[in-house]
């Protein structure tokens, strides 16, 4: 009886663990823990994005951790498309985060409360 | 001409005091005859037998008990529909003078109208005198015509159960007088008023016309109807049209003030006879006349029942007549009202309305009885009425004696006779209220004319010290002899109408034999006193002494001289006259305008009337029956139509020589009081009210007569303070309460609500986003903790 | 999972995060350090502690390789959100993305692990970095002679936004955590079986890598003339058995001789392999889609570069005192500068 094992792969896709299924939900939770504390925290508005990108990581990593978990590829895949939209995004607030220093000379967010008038 | 006058009052009294005499020495046989024919003979019971003359007793004996009553079942009779053309027509009148009126149509159409209408109504009046009167007075069963439907509501079988109360007619004695009088009288009033009103043909002729006509329809309603609710209906009918026409003049505050006021007082009697109706109506279950005066009859005096709520509908229907007639503590109304036009006063305020109040005593005089209240409460209520009466005669009289206005003092006269008039019903001879009622209706129209058509002339003036000498001023002649005639019925003057009918009155209360109703008599015997004395102070004010003549300040007169200048004017006495009078005009002399051919028709006619009143008394002799009182007789009112021969003794002697005798001489002696103060003496009578007005003690006599005894200011007092305080109140809650604190709250709570919430605003990304994740890690902790656990963590 | 110990590690490592905000002396940032990271193994602690064991494995090393990585992640996340140099702050945040990525590759996911660091580390940092340093050129007047502004150094509103953070990680770890049997954490047979067949009718698709890879498996077995794989009546390569737990393919030699190769569980192609197919055959639409977000990107870049550059052009022209380019609109209808 020939049986192929594998292609090429790896690790074979088997069941995973449960223990690092969860250690690595944790470590999300965490992530999107800090990221949210970083968002509300940092008056540097690159660094407030940069923690939303962090929140990002932290969605992705569940994903993913769930994608093994269920052992389908459909985790993964949503990552894909995190990424490019995390990228999309990055790049348009960049600029306009750019512009606004260009206007007030200062990466303060707090700058910009007229607006609320 | 006052000695000639004695001797002819003394040569009367001569003459009357051996004819009008039946003396003790009549035989008691004649005396039981005459008993018999003249009081009950018209008492006979259906079933045919003469009634004993132990009712004859009774009656004329009798104040609260008067015995067994027998009311004769009302005939249905359709042949006489053609009644209801005496309602038709004047509400036919009114509909084409209020079309006149809404389209502005000048000219003399309305008046035209109203009188054609009116007349007819007085032809229908006497017509059914002629044809029906007879039958009346045969079978004493009054006569009931339908006809029209109005409510008729039956909700179950037993009889308090269903309701009814049609438009019909219920024709008996009373009512047929007040019809015959009333649409006389409105008929004689109106051509009148058609020349009176004639400086305002270009504005409110109409409306007057309008409003007169539909009081006489309401008046015929009040009179004719069979039910309490078709007597309410006029009774709130005549209460608006007297609105109406006391505002007639719109354009002044007084005469909407006293329009208001005359309202809102008849309305206070309006409750009186609403709930009357009411309690009528629980305890007896109808409100129709007839079935009303068959239950009353058909309980005896020990099987009254029904407790507080019978008791109540006597009183609550004297209240009533105090709210329309004036009288007790409503009567301020009545002097106001003579800011209408004058023959509004004489048509509504002395001849009709206010009689309207006689006429519902007359009418609910079978609850006044002991069949109805029992003993003791019908004599409570009885002398209730004679009370009322006798007081407000007084206060009127006492009140004549210090007004300066001749309108007034007539005014003041009415409240006084109405005063006899209710004290006749209360003493108990409802032929001496309803005789002098129709006696009253003639010299009181003919007085008041009188003084609208000096009123007419003067231009306006109504203060008769500033007139003087009109008996001699040409063209006025004729009126101010009419007012002397009036004058002279006003007082009493031996042998007129007035005298004979009042006289009546005043002779059951002296005789009776209650102590109190001899009292209300000897009280009734001074105001007749007082009332020659300012019945002359008037006339021989206005009448006599030197012609002075200051015009009042009303415009119509210009207008309303210069409109008739083709009017055959006899105060210029002749073309020439006229056009160098009316050159004159522009220089500031004051030409009065002399009364016109229809004024003094109607005057004259009156004047007239007024003396053919007393007829019934002159050929009661001859004819063996007082006309009046057959009619008083033949109503619900018979009980009490007392005996104008049979009466008991005045001061231990013979009561009709007495009371005559009484009666003069303080008619004499008012008449003489007035003569020296106001004719031949006027600057004593001046001095004598200057000398009493300095003097502190006796300062309250002539200040209080002429501010009616300050009872208005008291009303306003104990009516106004109150409304006062509770505006005051009202008003600090509005500014303080509801302004303050619950408008401003609400104004404000908004922008508290706003301010709350402010901080949140800070303009800074951070913040908002915290406060989303605030939202979120809520709704988050929510689901974890509280949905997802199943409400326990 | 322990939820008293768990919240309590969130508490202390809220708290490590907060004392960490300010600027601090070195040994007491040492000494947090190592708080905070006990905070993190003692939360992992508290989750994984009563994890389901399957019952084939032992004890499974690559679980402390994840708790390693976790820290290292937390570490680098925690001095990222606290660190007043945005700069060092970035540079901590490839630090997460590495571990990240190992993580990604510990959970089998080559593709995105390399892919993370391409993207992310490769080239959505290096623009904030770039970003970052453009930002910084000028001398801020808020410096003062400080290393870094005040706006990086004072943190804003930190206690409010680290009770937000707790509550989130508590109620999400209770959601995930603490429900019994709420999440499947070990793979049911019917979940094996169903990725076997997935992968298996994945493979459907590849029949040259089928026929490459089972030919060299023969090979070995002796059997070297393999010429092509057999198709079932309507077409298919690989038959499943009803079972669902095997399937097998068959070659057929140049002669017609028949090997059926059985394909146990394990069989599947490699991770990019997989991914590259299911992108393209299963979620077509949305490749398409990311690129159009991607082109709308380009588009915005180039729109507000574009605005920069006319409002850079025109500073440095009314400095020199020479009339302005940007009047609204003439660069767009290509007016002479």
């Amino acid at each position: 009886m020939i049986t192929l094992a594998s292609m090429g792969s790896v690790a074979p896709m088997t069941p995973a663990m449960p223990a690092n299924i969860q250690v690595t939900l944790a470590l999300a939770i965490i992530l999107f823990a800090i990221g949210l504390v970083g968002f509300l925290t940092r008056r540097n508005m690159i660094l407030m994005f940069l923690s939303t990108e962090l929140m990002f990581q932290a969605a992705a990593l569940a994903f993913v951790a769930f994608g093994r978990m269920w052992m389908d590829l459909s985790g993964q895949l949503m990552v894909i498309f995190i990424l490019t939209v995390a990228a999309a995004e990055a790049a348009l607030a960049l600029g306009l985060v750019v512009l606004l220093y260009r206007r007030k000379e200062t990466l303060s967010s707090e700058a910009w409360a007229e607006l609320k008038e | 001409m006052s000695t000639v006058a004695i001797i002819a009052l003394a040569s009367a009294f001569v003459t009357h005091a051996t004819a009008h005499t039946p003396t003790a020495s009549m035989e008691p046989a004649l005396l039981t005859t005459l008993a018999l024919a003249l009081g009950d003979g018209a008492i006979a019971a259906a079933d045919g037998h003469a009634v004993d003359a132990a009712h004859a007793v009774h009656s004329t004996s009798g104040y609260a008990d008067v015995g067994p009553l027998h009311f004769v079942k009302a005939v249905a009779n359709t042949d006489f529909a053609w009644l209801k053309w005496m309602l038709l027509a004047p509400l036919v009148s009114v509909i084409l003078c209020g079309a006149m009126a809404m389209f502005k149509v000048k000219g003399r159409l309305p008046a035209l109208f109203t009188v054609a209408a009116f007349g007819l109504s007085t032809a229908m009046a006497i017509a059914l005198y002629f044809q029906f009167g007879p039958t009346l007075f045969a079978t004493h069963a009054p006569l009931t015509v339908p006809f029209m439907d109005w409510l008729s509501l039956t909700w179950g079988p037993g009889p308090f159960q269903s309701f009814t109360a049609n438009l019909g007619f219920y024709i008996d004695g009373i009512s047929m007088l007040w019809m015959l009088f009333v649409t006389v009288l409105a008929t004689l009033i109106a051509l009148y008023a058609s020349e009176y009103m004639e400086s305002d043909l270009k504005a409110g002729y109409a409306r007057f016309f309008f409003a007169v006509s539909l009081f006489v329809t309401s008046m015929l309603i009040l009179v004719m109807s069979d039910n309490l609710v078709g007597l309410y209906l006029g009774w709130e009918g005549v209460g608006l049209c007297s609105y109406m026409l006391i505002g007639y003049y719109a354009t002044q505050p007084g005469a909407t003030a006293a329009a208001k006021k005359a309202f809102i007082m008849n309305r206070i009697g309006d409750l009186g006879l609403a709930l009357a109706i009411f309690l009528i109506w629980t305890n007896y279950g109808t409100v129709q006349y007839d079935s009303l005066f068959q239950a009353i009859a058909g309980s005896t005096s020990e099987a009254v029942q029904g407790g507080w709520s019978k008791a109540a509908i006597p009183f609550l229907l004297l209240l009533a007549v105090c709210g329309k007639s004036a009288q007790g503590p409503l009567f301020t109304w009545l002097p106001d009202a003579m800011w209408g036009p004058t023959p509004v006063s004489a048509l509504i305020h002395a001849a009709t309305m206010v009689t309207a109040g006689i006429y519902l005593l007359a009418r609910m005089a079978p609850f006044y009885t002991v069949q109805a209240i029992g003993p003791e409460w019908a004599e409570t209520a009885l002398l209730t009425v004679g009370w009322i009466g006798c007081f407000t005669a007084f206060i009127g009289a006492t009140i004549a004696c210090g007004q300066f206005d001749y309108k007034r003092v007539f005014a003041y006269s009415t409240i006084s006779s109405l005063g006899y008039m209710v004290m006749g019903l209360g003493v108990g001879t409802a032929f001496g209220g309803v005789y002098y009622v129709f006696t009253h209706a003639w010299f009181k129209a003919l007085l008041f004319l009188t003084a609208g058509a000096v009123m007419h002339g003067m231009a306006g003036q109504v203060d008769f010290r500033k007139l003087g000498g009109l008996l001699r001023v040409p063209g006025f002649r004729l009126t101010m002899i009419c007012m002397l005639l009036g004058c002279l019925w006003l007082a009493t003057a031996p042998f007129s109408a007035a005298a004979e009918s009042k006289d009546i009155i005043l002779l059951t209360a002296l005789t009776s034999h209650v102590q109190q109703v001899q009292w209300m008599g000897w009280i009734g015997v001074l105001t007749a006193g007082i009332t020659a004395y300012y019945a002359f102070r008037v006339w021989f004010r206005l009448a006599l002494g030197p012609v002075k003549i200051e015009p009042g300040a009303d415009q119509h007169a210009d207008h309303g001289h210069d409109d008739h200048a083709g009017h055959a004017d006899h105060a210029h006495g002749g073309a020439d006259a006229h056009a160098g009078h009316s050159a004159a005009h522009g220089s500031g002399t004051f030409h009065p305008h002399a009364p016109g051919f229809r004024i003094s028709l109607v005057l004259t006619l009156l004047a007239i009337g007024s003396v053919l009143a007393g007829l019934p008394s002159y050929l009661a002799h001859s004819q063996g029956f007082n006309w009046i009182q057959r009619f008083v007789q033949n109503s619900s009112a018979w009980m009490r139509a007392g005996n104008s021969e049979e009466h008991g003794q005045i001061l231990g002697r013979d009561a009709h020589s007495t009371l005559f005798i009484i009666a003069t001489s303080v008619v004499v002696a008012g008449f003489l009081l007035a003569w020296i103060l106001h004719a031949k003496n006027r600057a004593l009578g001046d001095r004598l009210r200057a000398f009493m007005l300095n003097t502190t003690g006796l300062k309250w006599i002539p200040l209080g007569s002429e501010h009616g005894w300050y009872v208005d200011q008291f009303y306003n007092a104990i009516i106004g303070i109150p409304a006062w305080l509770g505006a005051q109140l009202l008003a600090f809650t509005d500014r303080f309460v509801i302004d303050g604190v619950i408008v401003a709250a609400i104004g404000r709570f908004p922008g508290f609500i706003a301010r709350v919430f402010q901080p949140l605003y800070t303009g800074t990304v951070q913040s908002y986003a915290l406060t989303m994740a605030g939202g979120i890690g809520l709704i988050v902790a929510w689901v974890v903790w509280v949905w997802l656990s199943g409400g326990a963590s | 999972m322990n939820a008293n110990l768990f919240y309590a590690a969130a508490a202390l490592g809220a708290v490590v995060l907060y004392l960490m905000m300010e600027p601090r002396p070195a040994a007491f940032r040492a000494a947090l350090t190592v708080c905070g990271l006990a905070a993190v193994a003692l939360i992992i602690s508290a989750v994984a502690r009563n994890a389901p064991v399957p019952e084939s494995a032992g004890t499974d090393p690559s679980f402390w390789v994840h708790v390693m990585v976790a820290l290292v992640a937390v570490a680098g996340a925690a001095r990222m959100v606290t660190h007043p140099r945005p700069v060092y702050a970035a540079l901590y945040f490839v630090l997460v993305i590495l571990a990240v990525s190992v993580n990604f590759l510990l959970l089998q996911a080559e593709f995105m692990a390399f892919a993370l660091l391409i993207v992310y580390a490769g080239a959505i940092l290096i623009t904030y970095l770039f970003v970052l340093m453009l930002a910084q050129q000028s001398g801020d007047q808020s410096m003062r002679g400080e290393e870094s502004a005040w706006y990086d150094r004072t943190p804003r509103e930190p206690i409010a936004a680290l009770i937000l953070a707790f509550i989130m990680l508590s109620a999400t770890g209770d959601a995930l955590f603490r429900r019994d049997n709420s999440v499947p954490w070990l793979a049911s047979p019917a979940v094996v079986a169903r990725a076997n067949i997935r992968a298996w009718e994945r493979m459907e698709d590849m029949p040259e890598l089928l026929l490459r890879e089972s030919s060299a498996i023969a090979e070995t077995a002796g059997i070297t003339d393999i010429a092509k794989l057999e198709r079932s009546a309507d077409g298919r390569i690989i038959s499943v058995d009803p079972s669902g737990t095997t399937a097998s393919l068959t070659l057929l030699s140049a002669n017609g001789d028949r090997h059926p190769i059985t394909l146990d569980g394990t069989a599947a192609p490699a991770n990019s392999t997989a991914l590259g197919h299911a992108l393209v055959a299963q979620f077509p639409v949305s490749l398409e889609l990311a690129g159009v977000i991607l082109l709308m990107a380009l588009f915005g870049a180039v729109v507000l570069a574009r605005r920069q550059m006319a409002m850079a052009e025109d500073e440095r022209r009314a400095a020199a005192g020479l009339p302005r380019i940007d009047d609204g609109g003439s660069l767009s209808r290509g007016g002479a500068a």
